[in-house]
């Protein structure tokens, strides 16, 4: 029974810090740019494959492929946000649009250059780790513990940088920011950038240690939108704790309710939250 | 004047093409016109919500809610569907005003959120009840409105898809239209004149999910089987894409954006795997050159073409 537990919670904990590092991504772009960018969970499921292709294609092993996933990612972010969403900054309506267009782009040409067979890659680290009586893959805490040490980067970055400081200043009146002399494309540019990496990045995580599909980048984008809301919109801290939140319902769900059960309930707590506290959490007031 | 005896015409002409079209065409075609019909009622019905401020992600499941009651409730007491098509209208209607009222106290983006969750919470409860709904695998065998011929589909979901389209017109054109619009565009201006706004934005909804039911009821009667996939955010997510790509101003903008965006995939032939490029790139056309739909198409066309570069004050000068 033990054993048991603490290997739930190492899988609890591994399969929200991937949801925290999404959703990170997903509301920085939200809050600096006020679109939601429905082509996230998309960017997430092409850095799986781009990290497979590095890795296995090119055969360059997986540390390797990780960072250069991320550059991929990133850079593919630069590209999307001069050129897609820049127009339509503040304009929910086109921005789900041109989004949507995105998604179409991304899932049509990973099925017609990955098809429709799924994908797996080796493991980051091979064997196990054993703690007392329980042994669960020494992948998932080295997962675990680069997901963490991004995570806590990105806070620091954003807390502590003037940098980060634009981007909560623009998040906040981004008039105001621009007439302190913010530069606001070049900061939308970044945080562009750093969503669409730690999505890009996060898919590589998890081809590791689940499998890569075309069809994750739905999954991903419900859960991402489900830790959105039941947090609110401009907290860092607390998508950490929906996230959690987000990653043990999804994983211990089923151990308790019959499967088909967790999935309808957990949406309808959120709806729930979303009616009783329309802020999330922590949200603040926009 | 001229101007609307030009468009009573067209509408005329148009009415006469599409009764006189079936003669024509294979079944192929029909099965696509029929498809067009039903996304273009859920697709103008959405609009109805629209008007009154509220961008519904989650409109999809109202036509599941359709489908689904009148697809179990034909299959399993052997009803007529011609009753419980209106009744699935009836269960999706209750459960719109059921959920309106804690929904009406959010606004804007919080709105929406919320609509994209009620869509996947209904589309995920299918797996409830396995032995009622088949779960995620769908409904096999709902029993046919006329079986497997599809001309009297055709004229019927015609007929209905025009009825409905009048219906929601006058809705938009009258008095509770002018109220959803005018709560859209600034609900203290409309609740300090005394309009009861989320009232209104309840009525919407209400009169939205309505003619959704009917369009899924008709969907699961026509198709004969129906999946929780179907109705899921994706579909929802379109259905918004038809209407801002068509023109969210105008109450042609959805008709035109579903028969176009629906259409296109098809009409690419040979090329049927890269049928959703193109759609993107229609997508990314529209958004960019037309920002006021594909409606704007005409209008802007004639403005380029008098006097070249004057493209983008026209956009702005368009209504």
């Amino acid at each position: 029974m033990g054993s048991q537990v603490v290997g739930q919670a190492v899988n609890v904990l591994m399969v929200s810090s991937i949801y925290i590092m999404v959703a990170l991504g997903f509301a920085l772009v939200f809050s600096v740019m006020r679109i939601m960018n429905f082509a996230h969970g998309a960017i997430y499921m092409i850095g799986g494959f781009v990290c497979y292709y590095f890795a296995v294609s090119m055969d360059l092993g997986p540390w390797l492929a990780l960072p250069l996933t991320m550059c991929v990612t990133g850079l593919f972010g630069v590209f999307i946000e001069k050129f897609c969403f820049r127009p339509f900054r503040r304009d929910f309506e086109k921005a789900t649009v041109m989004a949507i267009a995105l998604v179409t782009i991304l899932k049509t040409g990973a099925d017609l250059t990955v098809g429709p067979l799924a994908k797996g890659m080796p493991p980051l680290v091979a064997g196990s780790v054993s703690l007392g009586s329980v042994a669960f893959g020494a992948d998932r805490l080295v997962v675990l513990f680069i997901v963490c040490l991004l995570l806590t980067a990105l806070v620091l970055l954003v807390r502590m940088t003037q940098v980060g400081q634009a981007m909560l200043a623009i998040a906040h009146d981004p008039e105001a920011a621009s007439l302190m002399g913010i530069n606001i494309n070049r900061i939308s540019s970044l945080v562009c950038a750093i969503g669409c990496g730690l999505a890009g990045l996060a898919g590589g995580l998890v081809g590791s240690v689940l499998v890569l599909h075309v069809s994750v980048a739905d999954t991903i984008l419900v859960r991402t939108i489900g830790v959105i809301i039941l947090t609110g919109i401009g907290s860092i801290g607390g998508i950490w704790a929906g996230g959690l939140a987000m990653g043990a319902l999804d994983t211990l769900g089923p151990y308790f309710l019959p499967f088909v059960v967790s999935d309808p309930f957990g949406f309808a707590l959120v709806v729930l939250i979303l009616i009783v506290r329309p802020r999330g959490f922590f949200g603040h007031e926009m | 004047m001229k101007n609307k005896r030009f468009k009573a015409f067209s509408v005329i002409g148009l009415v006469v093409l599409l009764l006189l079209g079936p003669l024509f065409l294979e079944s192929y075609y029909l099965h696509l016109a029929i498809m067009v019909f039903i996304y273009v009622i859920v697709a103008s019905s959405l609009r109805t919500v629209y008007i009154s401020g509220q961008l519904s992600l989650g409109h999809a499941a109202f036509m599941a809610i359709g489908a689904y009651t009148s697809a179990v409730l034909a299959k399993t007491l052997h009803w007529s569907p011609w009753y419980t098509v209106p009744l699935g209208a009836l269960a999706s209607t209750a459960v719109a005003i059921g959920i309106g009222f804690p929904f009406s106290r959010l606004r804007a983006i919080y709105f929406s959120m919320a609509s994209l969750f009620f869509g996947i919470m209904v589309t995920s409860s299918a797996g409830l009840a396995p032995g009622l709904t088949g779960g995620f695998n769908g409904l096999h065998a709902i029993p046919r409105l006329f079986g497997f011929v599809r001309m009297p589909y055709y004229y019927l979901f015609l007929v209905s898809t025009l009825l409905i389209l009048l219906i929601l017109y006058r809705v938009e054109h009258s008095r509770i239209g002018m109220t959803f619009k005018s709560v859209a565009q600034s609900h203290l201006a409309a609740s300090s004149r005394g309009i009861n706004e989320g009232g209104m934005r309840i009525l919407a909804s209400a009169i939205g999910a309505f003619f959704a039911g009917i369009a899924g009821g008709c969907y699961a009667h026509y198709v004969g089987f129906i999946a929780p996939a179907q109705f899921g955010v994706m579909t929802s997510i379109l259905l918004i894409v038809y209407l801002i790509t068509g023109g969210k101003g105008s109450f042609t903008g959805p008709i035109v954006g579903t028969v176009i965006l629906y259409l296109t995939p098809y009409i690419m032939g040979g090329f049927q795997g890269y049928a959703p490029f193109f759609q993107a790139g229609v997508l990314i056309a529209v958004i960019f050159l037309l920002p006021e739909g594909m409606i704007s198409l005409p209008g802007q066309l004639m403005s380029w073409l008098r006097k070249p570069g004057e493209g983008r004050r026209a956009a702005i000068d368009a209504p």
